[in-house]
């Protein structure tokens, strides 16, 4: 549950923090929710909520840049962004009403604007941490160049709560662009993958490119003129279409908050991660997929992926992640002997007692 | 222990160049190995030259297999190792500590492939910054990252300091702008960190933690860098203003009014004098100038540049000219690329700083600057990436004027600390190699210290790789009487003060 008023829990998530070093027992860093399919068996009894621990701290549109408790609502985020003319640097995905920056950041997963406008790590530019040892850290700053001390701020993304509590964040935001335009070409998969690579090597104004059901979908974004030439442009060479500007948002929003129908129903979800280019998955498994990042990740919907399956993609040069439901992989599964001893360190390094979401930073041989 | 990681202190035992030299010879091969004075001296000092000291010995590998035999060597030897790119790093951040051996990467100086569908160049550390984008140039790409020394600087180096430009504003730094990385641990392993050809990779983000480490977590041998399409047409605009807070206020209202421009510069008076004395861009004399570029289609700039025109006329700007072709717009830029050595023409020396301050902090910072000036007795010349907040301040001293330097340096040290407090940083985009440890711990307390120490321990726990750079000791800043006491308890009350 939120509380639609800002405060400031640091103070007690840094008590509750001692009381488990102390019991030396593990905990949880919890934000909405929204994500607990992934901890499943893994979540520990102990949590540290942090959905309380909201508020904007400092926002100046003239410095594009936007400071804000980890639990506040990524909604009222985008809502005061958007009253100074900005928003988020990129798509940050989140999967309810409430999902907090802080969650999104420890998932630090990225939405349909990955290729064009960078990961969500690529926006981020200082956090302040509550370290194993209950001191408040400050890494990074509120500027947009900084090389004081290693970049922590940016490590802290996609860490799962297992490196330490981030309390609060300074993001790079961006101007809304003037217009958008959604364009879609009746494509088979393997000519949309060549002609969306192909096309991010030009000089257009693109934020997404993806494939489904058939056809190739490209948003442009940014000034008003630039995207109306390059929409033109796209247009007069190939067959293709405006899709409704009512249709377009549904679109994107039911991508990057997992509503579209694509995404309904109880069959496993598959995250795969490939070289952007790689041609059509060739699966033994019974599938359906969605291109996103331009070819780079394939989102499957599959019951149960072959060994085969697996190799074929590792062949490929990329890896298969478990969203939701199906055989649970684990990082660690992913990585070479010498890559899980670097990330036992860094572990070691942050969190020496293993408190925070231990099961989710095993990085076992 | 050499390396301290509860005090960040070190200290290495001291050596003999002949059985080490005999001990390499088969490892490296003795023509990569240099030992006499004459060859040493290229390596006594980067960027910063104020800062020398000769190293003992030099190895110049050919392979990636004899880059790890010496990091194995050197971690059963106790012998503190640093990796060198170009040399081109403005703070010390390859000057030689005591008994170190320092490892050029110079021969690594191969792109191995570049894939214009995926956008990505796979290259070696010892590859300059603008050879990739000549390389990328065939495919209409070009590597988006350039600092200002990108002829000569090399992309390991850029990865060690996380490299920014001119551009970064709207492109990013070297790290939004890498992809993967091939790198030797502290143990001497070789593996490969984030994604390389995809965008994403399973676990931490090591890539991020690699970038702007100045060498001490590892030694880069390989880099998979992204590369993004050569806009269609670029257009720059100069504008002139009698006051530096109509100039604070252009910059402000640009970016409010949701423009995003390529580059946007701003030089002071003594900056301008200076360029224009040297390159004669023609240049209005002014107490600001600003520089913006637009880059996109033309459609796009067409329409931006009459917006920002427009603003600019609000805030009062006269002599505005814009690029007419490329050639002008080199013109127009080149007062300002030329910047640096045009100080270097009116001084005998002068000591570049790289703060960053939040934009809206521009006009109080200057006038604060310009006290110090005056209370230093040393002229200071301003330019400032103005679209990121990065200030470079250039203070004009003369090393032979005995107390001069000591002068420079208590002036640089009070810019950087005005930085911190307005809000910014002590470094930018240069690191903080050896100069800037006093001021780190300005912008640090002991906690965040210890951390930075616990983690170069876990990865590099013989704590050989580029000792005694960017992290200052806690010994140091208490010294330094900076250290910044929280919640009323010293981080370690053992350690004398003061």
């Amino acid at each position: 549950m939120t509380t639609p008023t800002d405060q400031d829990l640091t103070q007690a998530l840094r008590e509750q923090l001692a009381e488990a070093v102390n019991a030396r027992h593990a905990v949880s860093i919890h934000g909405s929710g929204s994500h607990g399919f992934m901890l499943g068996d893994f979540a520990e009894p102990h949590r540290l909520e942090l959905a309380g621990h909201r508020g904007i701290l400092d926002y100046q549109p003239t410095e594009l840049t936007l400071k804000a408790r980890a639990g506040t609502p990524l909604r009222v985020l985008r809502e005061a962004l958007a009253e100074g003319g900005q928003r988020l640097a990129t798509d940050f995905p989140a999967l309810s009403e409430d999902a907090t920056l802080g969650g999104a950041l420890a998932i630090g997963q990225t939405g349909s604007a990955r290729p064009f406008h960078g990961a969500i790590r690529d926006a981020v530019l200082g956090v302040t941490l509550l370290g194993a040892d209950g001191e408040v850290l400050r890494f990074g700053g509120q500027v947009m160049k900084n090389v004081a001390g290693y970049d922590v701020s940016r490590l802290l993304c996609g860490s799962r709560g297992s490196l330490g509590v981030m309390l609060d964040i300074t993001l790079k935001v961006m101007p809304l662009p003037e217009t958008s335009i959604t364009l879609a070409f009746e494509r088979d998969e393997n000519s949309a993958l060549r002609d969306m690579n192909h096309l991010a090597g030009q000089p257009l104004p693109l934020s997404a490119a993806i494939w489904l059901d058939g056809r190739l979908m490209l948003r442009l974004e940014g000034s008003a003129a630039g995207v109306e030439a390059a929409a033109q442009e796209l247009l007069g060479e190939r067959d293709g279409q405006r899709l409704e500007p009512a249709e377009a948002d549904a679109l994107w929003t039911g991508i990057n908050r997992f509503s579209h129908p694509f995404f309904d129903g109880d069959t496993p979800l598959w995250r795969v991660i490939v070289p952007p280019a790689t041609p059509k998955l060739e699966l033994e498994a019974g599938h359906r997929v969605l291109t996103d990042w331009c070819g780079g990740l394939r989102w499957l919907r599959a019951d149960a992926l072959s060994e085969a399956d697996f190799a074929h993609v590792r062949n490929a040069g990329g890896y298969i992640e478990s969203f939701r439901g199906g055989r649970r992989i684990t990082p660690a599964e992913l990585m070479t002997a010498l890559q899980r001893k670097l990330h036992r360190r860094v572990k070691k390094a942050f969190d020496p007692l293993n408190i925070f979401n231990p099961a989710l930073s095993k990085f076992d041989d | 222990m050499s390396f301290d990681p509860a005090t960040g202190e070190f200290d290495y035992p001291e050596w003999e160049l002949q059985p080490v030299l005999a001990d390499l010879e088969p490892l490296i091969g003795a023509d990569n190995l240099l030992h006499r004075p004459s060859e040493l001296i290229p390596y006594e000092c980067d960027g910063l030259s104020a800062y020398r000291k000769t190293p003992k010995l030099v190895a110049l590998p050919e392979t990636v297999a004899q880059c790890q035999a010496l990091v194995r060597y050197c971690r059963e030897h106790d012998i503190p190792l640093i990796a060198r790119g170009a040399g081109t790093g403005l703070a010390g951040g390859v000057l030689p500590v005591e008994q170190a051996i320092v490892m050029s990467l110079a021969r690594f100086n191969r792109i191995r492939r570049i894939d214009p569908l995926q956008r990505i160049a796979v290259v070696e550390p010892g590859v300059r910054n603008l050879a990739v984008t000549e390389a990328a140039a065939e495919h209409g790409l070009y590597y988006a990252p350039d600092p200002s020394s990108q002829i000569a600087c090399s992309i390991g180096g850029n990865v060690a300091e996380n490299s920014g430009g001119v551009h970064s504003l709207k492109y990013g730094l070297t790290v939004n702008n890498v992809q993967g990385l091939k790198i030797i641990d502290g143990d001497g392993e070789l593996l490969e960190i984030g994604g390389g050809e995809c965008l994403d990779a399973p676990g931490y983000d090591l890539l991020a933690l690699m970038h702007g480490s100045e060498g001490l977590l590892g030694v880069i041998v390989e880099i998979t860098l992204k590369l993004t399409p050569k806009p269609q047409a670029a257009q720059v605009l100069l504008a002139a203003f009698d006051d530096l807070a109509d100039a604070g206020r252009a910059v402000r209202d640009i970016i409010s009014s949701g423009i995003i421009p390529a580059g946007l510069e701003m030089m002071d008076r003594l900056a301008i004098q200076a360029a224009e004395d040297f390159v004669h861009a023609d240049y209005p004399l002014a107490e600001a100038l600003l520089l913006c570029e637009l880059d996109g289609s033309e459609a796009e700039i067409a329409a931006q540049m009459a917006r920002v025109r427009e603003i600019l006329e609000h805030c009062n700007a006269h002599s505005v000219r814009v690029s007419r072709d490329d050639a002008e717009r080199a013109l127009l830029w080149a007062g300002r690329k030329a910047a640096f050595p045009a100080v270097g023409r009116i001084s005998p020396d002068y000591y570049c700083m790289d703060g960053t301050i939040p934009r809206h902090a521009l006009p109080e910072v200057l006038q604060r600057i310009s006290r110090f000036s005056e209370r230093y007795g040393l002229r200071v010349a301003n330019v400032f990436h103005a679209g990121d907040g990065n200030l470079h301040p250039l203070i004009l001293y003369d090393a032979n004027l005995d107390g001069d330097l000591e002068k420079a340096e208590a002036f640089g040290s009070d810019i950087l600390e005005l930085c911190v407090d307005m809000g910014g940083t002590i470094t930018g985009e240069h690191g903080v190699g050896v100069e800037k440890l006093g001021p780190m711990c300005h912008q640090f307390h002991g906690h965040e210290l210890a951390q930075f120490y616990r983690i170069k321990a876990e990865l590099d726990p013989a704590g050989i790789l580029n000792p005694g750079k960017a992290i200052p000791s806690l010994h140091r800043c208490a010294e330094l009487g900076a250290m910044h006491v929280h919640h009323g308890q010293l981080p370690h009350p053992e350690l004398e003060r003061f």
